[in-house]
Parts: C-alpha cells; sequence; structure tokens
C-alpha cells in the first residue's frame, strides 16, 4: 500500500512536474529566446547594422562619383519622362 | 464644489508641474525637500482623482467631466477630455499606484532621487492624459510622451542590462505605436475630424477595416503585451528599478488594453468580429506557453514579468470572446460578464503585480539579487513580510477572496459559453499560475534558512509596512467586494457591447 502511493506521487513528480518544467524550458529557450528574441528582434537589429556598412560605401567622398551618379540620375529622369 | 472645477485637466498637469517642480527643487535643495514635495504632489493628485469616483454617474454611458477646447485648429485638433466607466478606475489606478510608488521610492534610490520622483509624477500625469484624452492627436502625443519618463527611469536606475532594456522596450513599444498613427491620420483624412467619438461613428468597408484593425493591433498587442510581441517585457522588467516596475505591470500593461476597449473593438468592430479567432488564439498562448515559460525561470522579476504576460491574456481573451457568446447564447449578458471580467482583471492585476514587483524589490534592497536560488527560508528572519508576500502570491494565482480571482472567473466563466476549450485552456492558468507562483514562494519564503545572507535579513520597517499593507487591504478590498467597481462600469461596457455588435459596413 505504501508502495503503491510512492509511485504515485513520484509518477505525478516526474510526468507533470517535470514535463511542465521540460515544456517551460524548451518554449522559453526555443520560442523566446531564440526566435523571437535572437531572430527577430536582436536579427532586425543586426540586419540595421550590416546594412549601413554597406551602404555607407556609396559614400565615396570623391566629387567624380557624385557627378558620375548625378549623370545616371538624369539619365534615368530622362528616359523615364520621354518614354 | 469638486464637480465645477476642471478635475480632468488637473488631474493630467498638476503631476508634471509637479514634476518639475521637483526637479527645481532638486537641484537647489537638498534631496529630502525634493522627496517631501513629490509625495504631496502625488497625494493630491490621488485626491482630486477622488471625486472623478464619487461624482461619477454611473447610469450613463456618455463621457463624463468633459472639456473641450481648440487646440491645434489648423488641423482641426482638440483638448477634448473625458472619461468614462472604463477610464475612470484606470486613471484611479494611476494616481494611487504613483503614491505607492513615491513611498516605496524613498530612502532606496539614493543617486538624483529628485530626477527618480519627477519623471514618475511626469509620467502619471502623461499616462492620466491617455486615459482622458477623447481628441486622436491628443491621445496620440501623451501616449507616446509617457514613454520617455519611462526610457529614462528605467536607462538611468536599473540594472546592468538596463540600456539594452529600455532601448528595446522604446523602439519595441514605439515601432508599434508608429502604424496607430498612420491608421489615425488616415481616420482623420477620411472622417474630417480627430474626434475619437466621431471615429467610432465612422463607417468603413471591410477591408479597409481590416487595415486599420491591424494597424492599432500593432500598437496594442506591443503594449498589453500579447505573445508574440511580449519579449521587451521581461528585459524591461528585470532591469528597471522598483518604482519602474510597478509602475510599468501595474498601468503601462492596461494602456494596451484600453486601447482594444476605445480603440480598436468600437472603430473596427466588422474587422475585430473577423479576427476575433486571431486575438483569442494569441490570447490562451499567452496564457498556456507563458505560464510554463514563468515556470522555469530563476529570476524573481522575470517569473513575475511572465506572470504579467499571462494575466494580460485573460484581459484580451475577455474582450474578444463577445461574439461567440452572442452567437451560442444568443444574448449579450454572458459577453458583457466577459468584458466586466477583463476589466476588473485589470484594475486588480495593477495592485497585484505592483504589490509582487515591491515584495521583490524589498528583498531586492537588502540582497541585491533577484535570483531564487540566492533566497530560502526567509519566513525565518522576515516574518511580517513573508505574509505579504504569501498573500500577493495567492492573489497572483487566483485564490478566491482575492481580486485576482474575480477578474478570471469571470472570464472563465463566459469563456465557457463561446467555446469549452477556450475555458478549458484559460483554465488551466488555474494550474500553471499555483504551479509557478507557489513554487518560488517555496523556494525562496519557506524552508530552512539557505544561507548567511539570509540569516542576516531585517524584517520589513514602517515604510515599507505601510505601502505593503495598503496594496493588501485593495487586493483583499475588491476580491471580496468587487461590486463598486462592476457597477461603474456597467453602462459603459453595456454601451460598447452594443456599438461592437452593430456591423458598421
Amino acid at each position: 500500500m505504501l508502495e503503491n502511493k510512492y509511485y504515485f506521487d513520484r509518477f505525478n513528480e516526474i510526468f507533470f512536474a517535470g514535463g511542465g518544467r521540460g515544456i517551460g524550458r524548451g518554449l522559453w529557450q526555443f520560442g523566446d529566446v531564440k526566435i523571437i528574441d535572437g531572430l527577430i528582434i536582436n536579427g532586425s537589429a543586426h540586419f540595421v547594422g550590416w546594412f549601413a556598412g554597406v551602404i555607407r560605401r556609396v559614400q565615396t567622398g570623391f566629387l567624380y562619383d557624385y557627378a558620375f551618379a548625378m549623370i545616371l540620375g538624369l539619365i534615368a529622369l530622362i528616359w523615364l519622362f520621354v518614354m | 464644489m469638486f464637480s465645477d472645477w476642471p478635475l480632468l485637466s488637473l488631474v493630467i498637469w498638476i503631476p508634471v508641474l509637479g514634476g518639475i517642480v521637483v526637479l527645481v527643487a532638486g537641484s537647489y535643495t537638498n534631496s529630502a525637500t525634493a522627496r517631501i514635495i513629490a509625495l504631496l504632489f502625488s497625494i493630491i493628485t490621488f485626491v482630486l482623482s477622488i471625486p472623478l469616483y464619487t461624482d461619477f454617474n454611473t447610469a450613463t454611458a456618455a463621457m463624463q467631466f468633459t472639456e473641450l477646447s481648440p487646440w491645434i485648429t489648423a488641423f482641426k485638433i482638440n483638448y477634448h477630455l473625458g472619461i468614462d466607466g472604463i477610464s475612470m478606475p484606470l486613471i484611479i489606478l494611476t494616481t494611487f499606484m504613483t503614491v505607492i510608488v513615491v513611498i516605496a521610492g524613498w530612502e532606496v534610490i539614493q543617486d538624483r532621487p529628485a530626477q527618480y520622483m519627477a519623471a514618475f509624477l511626469i509620467m502619471a500625469g502623461l499616462m492620466n492624459g491617455v486615459f482622458a484624452a477623447l481628441d486622436a492627436a491628443l491621445f496620440y502625443v501623451f501616449w507616446e510622451a509617457m514613454l520617455i519618463p519611462m526610457f529614462i527611469a528605467i536607462g538611468v536606475w536599473g540594472g546592468p542590462r538596463r540600456v539594452y532594456a529600455t532601448i528595446k522596450f522604446f523602439l519595441y513599444t514605439f515601432f508599434g505605436s508608429v502604424f496607430m498613427l498612420i491608421a489615425l491620420l488616415y481616420l482623420r483624412l477620411e472622417s474630417g475630424s480627430f474626434s475619437i467619438l466621431d471615429f467610432h461613428a465612422f463607417k468603413m468597408d471591410l477591408d479597409v477595416q481590416i487595415l486599420i484593425f491591424i494597424a492599432f493591433l500593432l500598437a496594442f498587442a506591443v503594449k498589453v503585451p500579447m505573445w508574440p510581441v511580449h519579449t521587451w517585457l521581461p528585459d524591461a522588467h528585470v532591469e528597471a528599478p522598483t518604482g519602474g516596475s510597478v509602475i510599468l505591470a501595474a498601468i503601462m500593461l492596461k494602456l494596451g488594453a484600453y486601447g482594444f476597449l476605445r480603440f480598436s473593438l468600437p472603430i473596427t468592430p466588422d474587422a475585430s468580429h473577423h479576427l476575433d479567432w486571431l486575438m483569442i488564439s494569441l490570447s490562451l498562448i499567452a496564457v498556456v506557453y507563458i505560464g510554463f515559460v514563468a515556470l522555469v525561470q530563476q529570476d524573481m522579476k522575470k517569473l513575475i514579468a511572465y506572470s504579467s504576460i499571462s494575466h494580460m491574456g485573460f484581459v484580451t481573451l475577455g474582450f474578444f470572446i463577445a461574439w461567440n457568446i452572442l452567437d451560442n447564447t444568443g444574448k449579450l449578458d454572458g459577453a458583457a460578464m466577459g468584458m466586466q471580467g477583463a476589466i476588473v482583471q485589470m484594475i486588480s492585476h495593477g495592485f497585484i503585480s505592483g504589490a509582487m514587483f515591491l515584495v521583490v524589490g524589498v528583498m531586492y534592497d537588502r540582497l541585491h539579487s533577484r535570483e531564487i536560488s540566492a533566497y530560502g527560508g526567509v519566513v525565518n528572519t522576515m516574518p511580517k513580510f513573508a505574509a505579504f508576500a504569501v498573500l500577493f502570491a495567492m492573489a497572483n494565482a487566483g485564490l478566491p477572496g482575492t481580486s485576482g480571482f474575480v477578474g478570471e472567473f469571470m472570464v472563465i466563466l463566459s469563456a465557457f459559453k463561446a467555446n469549452f476549450w477556450f475555458a478549458f485552456l484559460a483554465g488551466t492558468t488555474l494550474i500553471l499560475g499555483a504551479a509557478y507562483t507557489l513554487w518560488m514562494v517555496k523556494r525562496v519564503i519557506f524552508g530552512d534558512v539557505k544561507n548567511e545572507n539570509v540569516a542576516k535579513l531585517q524584517d520589513i520597517n514602517n515604510r515599507e509596512f505601510l505601502f505593503l499593507s495598503i496594496l493588501a487591504v485593495m487586493v483583499l478590498l475588491f476580491g471580496v467586494w468587487p461590486a463598486p467597481l462592476i457597477e461603474v462600469m456597467d453602462a459603459s461596457v453595456a454601451n460598447l457591447l452594443q456599438h461592437m455588435m452593430q456591423s458598421k459596413l
């Protein structure tokens, strides 16, 4: 009889309590930490940083680069308005 | 006599003025004077908010204590204030919690206390503004403005990762709010006025309504917070100072829920009906998923933060089961109970989570640790404190007799009328909530004294006893007698439900 009671308690402890904790840890580490925080939040922040690093190379500082860009833009605008 | 005064304007601007006075006092006098001035202003504001309750007419759903004056006439923006049964309890909750936070931060904040008190006073005024605003532009100004004092409170007086947490909080909530601005501007251009009550009456097609609903949803879902945009809250709470956490949990989360009540549901009722399955799913995920996540937290504040998200899941659930209940029962009574339960849960959660964060703050002030593993057997050295801690933990778990039970019970009962499975999943909070709260209490409060740090703990002093006992009284009062709260919101909720059930197409 004592054995019976013991086994039920142990079962509850392992299955429900341990299972609950396991689900909690899984949901927390995988769902919250990795996907929501890691991928979307920090990921988007990292993306902005990476993108800034790429785009800043457009600012060369050389006037000929800017003049060239202006000529390209002018050609594009004329093409858009004429066609 | 009181009803002649522009009470809403006073309740908004006196704390802001008080904050400025405290800032000036902090530069020219010592911090003790600044604290006393802050306490005075917060008490004056609370006293001024009491006539909002006593002079409130519970028979009507119309806006009361209204003030209307032109502000920016070029864009037809008015300074339009008013409250109904939904916003009035929230304003009183705000002024009340501000007094508690000022008392709680009294000696605890040693570095720049005048600025700390000023930040919270100004924040209180701005939050009152959000609840009272009836003009969309005014609402938006207050909504965004109140982010700034909270940003500063977390960023200056917070924990080690405070800068990450506060920037995350600010950008995350701001990101959602920008979509709300777009929706409000669209509504202004289409309807010709900024008045929120005009928006309620404005008709739109279903696809337009759906887009507006999603825009509002982004703003309010981040604020409430709903899963999956909830991750700013645990970081913000862990890194915030105690008072910041209290205001964040007690009031700021309710702003998101209030937004659903004031904007999403009345302005886009058909879209809300169309997408109610989405809101119900997200709410149930919040209750169950977040309940499991709370179970495994090692940091007490993070545990209570996740518990807050779970409780707010009840609030959004209560709002959006209305149509299911109407379909199943043909009457609005069940839907009214669900919505009233949600609003009661908002107020009760304000008290309970505020109290729980204060409880953790009391322990943190002594040991400077929030880890559960650093504590054990606190009841042996701090028995009076342990009594409060266990009371608030039980209230958090939803023990009948405490205010936490009333709201949850009403929402679960209404959910039964909507769909058995909604009630079943919502009811798992009774298990999970008890599990994580009681387990934390067991590990921290009960048992043998774990280490010498716990052995040296001093029990709570008079100041801490004061604010803990005031909150205990409120929790027990609304637990056994929620009638005053339900009476004031009855007419407004009925009116809102009528409005929601009428199609706008």
